[in-house]
């Protein structure tokens, strides 16, 4: 039996679990789900080892035995093995260097490839079939789909003979029949004693393969019920409907999206975004909802000019078509971009509030490339007074300043130069709950004064807050629209998960 | 279409650039021979000799650099740790009258630390760049305080054997172990696939393998077939097969490529980052001072302030022109050593060819940004 006890963990400005007690039996299947951010991926890197013993709170036992791992090395060696969702493999090593990749089999050093591909082999007969034996397993992995890299990383798992196999997500990449292949393997495997800890967004997976479920939600258990208990309300929690803002948005159209086609950054023939339209009115905020790799993320970039592979369909604004072939050019055509990583995308850490509140702005703030110190000054000290952000002074570097203000600064450096759109992806992650009310205020009162706001967030009690329509997304595909009442956590979280006919007549049954 | 590829398996996608580079080597030497203006001397056994001869320090030096910048790293202390080690064993020589031997092993000690030092600071996440800069300074700096900043010559009889060359019996005989040695790895190659039941290499393949190192072997044979070898191509050439062997058919080798091409993926796998990247970093240190001892036996002495000057440089043209991509985890050896010889072909042709030593260098330039060119092209 392997056992957490009382874990918690926070970083700098979060509490990403609190005082989590699980226990995973021998031979049984247990599911962990919760929304993006509740601790999930936490929960199983302090498990795998990822997280380190001692920078987090409570204990991993083993049959009662207290572990410390200080490495992944050390948990798979305890009986822990981890398919993680991020694929881990080298891409220009073969298939049969991948699956024994840190455990050849060398004798004084010297690695024998005959061997290798041999033990590669029967490794992954198991869990690909046939399939298997006409793969060239000297090939690069590279030159493979993400479907069998999956399938990879999860014979590589399964090769240790591990006490609990851990997968996170591992169906999302994998076809219908990969899939099945996959959970006939995991019955096999559960009636031999192994455990398994299934993490996946697909609640009819959940249903079908696990014997109990475990919800987490803001870093804390909500409990462990029966896999065919309503899932969705004890992820989302109650709805939390702070004062909405009611708005009149215009009637004309700024932002029109149609068709829009995104291929994946390196898989050819995969879709991030797939015919996905829509239009966005002067003052109306537009959320796009949906699980992590739904295209929230990659519609955003594409409409700044960002998708490395290009893209198909069309996008005006205010009436005038527009080509986005780079950030530069979105911008000319009104587009301002809040990143979801302001600490790698939306900021220069080193440099002061005032450089980079002027950032997005100099060629304005500058007379003949020289920039003009006084009115970098003056454009960041409206920007000071009018979004009320917290600094000692414009000196001050950002990397200095609390997570609200800094994201406060990657909005207001758009400001100067008035866009049309704002595209804000997770504008409040990590940022504290009085920052992010003002923050919510500030994209309300930008939406007031007539920006078309498209906004992609992963936490549903901000896209309630905040959006005047929902559009959920699903494997880059549009699922649904929701507006006005419609717009609830469950309502979202069912559409995003795909269960939303079954879901919606049991609460309707339920109502009466 | 995948099993197409299976049966001819050994001749990898990753290995067509290496025959690319062969056939750029093959077409070089050709335009060479019979251009009029080289006067019929480039493909005589003498010439060649000769090229070979004063490739071998930048040879052992790209080796070690391929291993490097494999891992994403890269070693800019090269030359002038050819300068450190080659005044550390001179003046064992000269002034403590120390034995060949002797001056030898402490070169070795010298770079065996000094690579082990830069590995441990990379391994700890400085940039390999800062790391191996603040070398390039220090020991050449260290060269120049070591020797008093003067030159030192000449080298004791026992240490300038190094210079000599090999007669011609014993030539033959290592010729001949060496490929007896690649021919009973590929039948063991063959064997041991056999040995687990897996599909068998086809003896076209065999044949293939085979063939070229009897063509190999034979070319060697005939360049020196006159004089015998120089004790610095023999050298260098075991240094050259030795990393071939370690990068393609070692753990630690693997592992390299593992780094490179996924950090992140190689920690998770259970590989101990740290200690490959040490051990690379100690490679290249130990070959630094095989170059440093074999140039100061050439040139009979050491010259503190100049010696090894743009080492570095010339074995990162070396290796990237061989293929190695510096964003790691994709190159070969291999690769290496004909990067190496195309860019001694190069130097050695063009004077041949009476092209002025300014205009080299800019030629030298565009060839290095066409051969990454053609490397980038393969892989997309």
């Amino acid at each position: 039996m392997i056992e957490l006890r009382h874990i918690s963990k926070t970083f700098p400005g979060v509490r990403a679990l609190h005082d989590v007690t699980l226990a995973i039996q021998p031979g049984e299947v247990l599911g962990l789900v919760g929304e993006n951010g509740a601790g999930k991926s936490t929960l199983i890197k302090i498990l795998g080892g990822v997280y380190e013993a001692g920078s987090f709170t409570g204990d991993v036992a083993i049959e009662g035995k207290t572990q410390a791992f200080r490495s992944t090395l050390d948990a798979r060696r305890a009986g822990i093995a981890i398919v993680h969702q991020e694929l881990a493999l080298v891409p220009a090593m073969s298939i049969a260097e991948n699956l024994l990749l840190g455990r050849e089999p060398a004798h004084f050093g010297l690695i024998d490839q005959a061997e290798i591909e041999a033990r590669a082999r029967a490794l992954l007969a198991p869990v690909l079939g046939a399939e298997a034996d006409a793969l060239d397993f000297q090939a690069p992995v590279d030159e493979l789909g993400v479907g069998i890299q999956q399938c990879l990383e999860i014979a590589r798992a399964l090769a240790d003979r591990a006490k609990v196999v851990v997968l996170d997500e591992p169906t999302a990449a994998l076809s219908e029949a990969e899939s099945e292949k996959l959970f006939a393997l995991i019955a096999e495997r559960k009636a031999k004693g192994d455990a398994f800890v299934y993490i996946s967004h697909r609640l009819e997976e959940i249903a079908r393969l696990c014997d109990r479920v475990a919800v987490l939600r803001d870093g804390e258990l909500v409990d462990v019920v029966a896999p065919t208990t309503d899932l969705v309300p004890l992820m989302t929690g109650a709805a939390v409907h702070d004062q909405k803002v009611q708005r009149q948005p215009g009637t004309s159209t700024v932002l029109r999206i149609q068709h829009l086609r995104v291929p994946h950054p390196t898989l050819p023939g995969k879709l991030v975004v797939d015919g996905l339209s829509f239009e966005v009115a002067p003052g109306e905020v537009v959320a796009l909802a949906g699980a992590m790799g739904s295209g929230r993320t990659a519609t955003l970039a594409t409409l700044f000019g960002c998708a490395k592979a290009g893209y198909a369909g069309d996008v005006s604004v205010d009436g005038k078509a527009v080509a986005l072939a780079h950030p530069r050019a979105a911008i000319a055509a009104g587009f301002a971009y809040v990143p979801e990583d302001r600490k790698a995308m939306g900021l220069v850490l080193g440099l002061s509030v005032a450089d980079n509140l002027a950032l997005s702005a100099l060629g304005k703030l500058s007379k003949l490339g020289v920039v003009d110190g006084a009115s970098v000054e003056h454009t960041a000290l409206t920007r000071l007074r009018e979004m009320s952000i917290k600094a000692p002074s414009l000196a001050a570097e950002v990397a200095t300043l609390s997570g609200g203000n800094q994201q406060k600064i990657v909005i207001g450096k758009w400001l100067e130069l008035a866009p049309r759109v704002l595209l804000l992806d997770e504008p409040t992650r990590g940022v504290d709950v009085g920052a992010k009310a003002e923050i919510y205020a500030l994209v309300e009162e930008l939406a007031s004064r007539g920006h078309a706001v498209v906004l992609a967030s992963s936490d549903l009690p901000e896209v309630v807050r905040l959006a005047d329509r929902v559009i959920v997304l699903r494997e880059g595909k549009p699922a649904g629209e929701l507006a006005g009442a419609d717009i609830t956590p469950i309502q979202i979280m069912q559409l995003a998960v795909g269960t939303a006919v079954i879901a919606q007549e049991a609460l309707r049954e339920a109502r009466t | 279409m995948k099993l197409e590829r299976s049966a001819r398996a050994p001749l990898r996608a990753g290995d067509s650039s290496i025959w690319i580079m062969a056939g750029v080597l093959v077409l070089l030497w050709t335009l060479l021979a019979v251009l009029p203006q080289t006067r019929g001397i480039f493909l005589t056994q003498g010439n060649l000799a000769t090229l070979l001869v004063q490739s071998a320090v930048l040879l052992v030096i790209s080796v070690g650099m391929t291993m490097v910048i494999l891992i994403r790293g890269i070693d800019l202390s090269v030359g002038a740790g050819v300068a450190l080690t080659g005044t550390v064993a001179a003046l064992i020589q000269l002034k403590c009258h120390g034995s060949a031997p002797l001056a030898i092993a402490a070169a070795l000690a010298v770079g065996a630390t000094l690579g082990a030092w830069h590995g441990w600071w990379a391994a700890r996440g400085i940039p390999a760049f800062v790391v191996t800069l603040a070398g390039f300074k220090a020991y050449r700096g260290g060269a120049l305080v070591l020797s008093g900043a003067k030159g030192l010559s000449p080298m004791s009889d026992d240490f300038s054997l190094l210079a000599r060359t090999v007669p011609l019996v014993p030539t033959i005989i290592i010729i001949v172990v060496a490929l007896a040695a690649g021919i009973a790895l590929t039948l063991r190659d063959a064997t041991s696939r056999r040995r687990f039941d897996l599909a068998p290499m086809t003896s076209r393949e065999v044949a293939l393998r085979i063939g070229a190192q009897v063509a190999l072997a034979g070319v060697v044979a005939w360049v020196f077939a006159e004089r015998g070898m120089p004790v610095q191509v023999l050298i260098a050439g075991t240094v050259a097969l030795w990393g071939i062997f370690v990068t393609k058919r070692t753990r630690f080798g693997r592992h390299l490529y593992a780094i490179g091409g996924n950090p992140d993926a190689a920690r998770l796998s259970g590989i101990d980052v740290k200690r490959v990247t040490i051990g690379a970093y100690a490679i290249v240190g130990v070959l630094t001072a095989i170059a440093g001892v074999m140039l100061a036996a050439r040139v009979n002495g050491v010259t503190p302030g100049s010696q090894g000057n743009l080492l570095e440089l010339d074995a990162v043209t070396a290796v990237v022109i061989g293929g190695t991509a510096l964003a790691g985890g994709r190159g070969s050896v291999v690769g290496t050593v004909l990067g190496t010889l195309v860019f001694a072909t190069l130097a050695n042709g063009m004077n041949h060819l009476r092209i002025d030593s300014n205009l080299q260098l800019i030629f030298t330039g565009l060839v290095l940004l066409a051969a990454v060119q053609i490397s980038r092209g393969k892989r997309s």
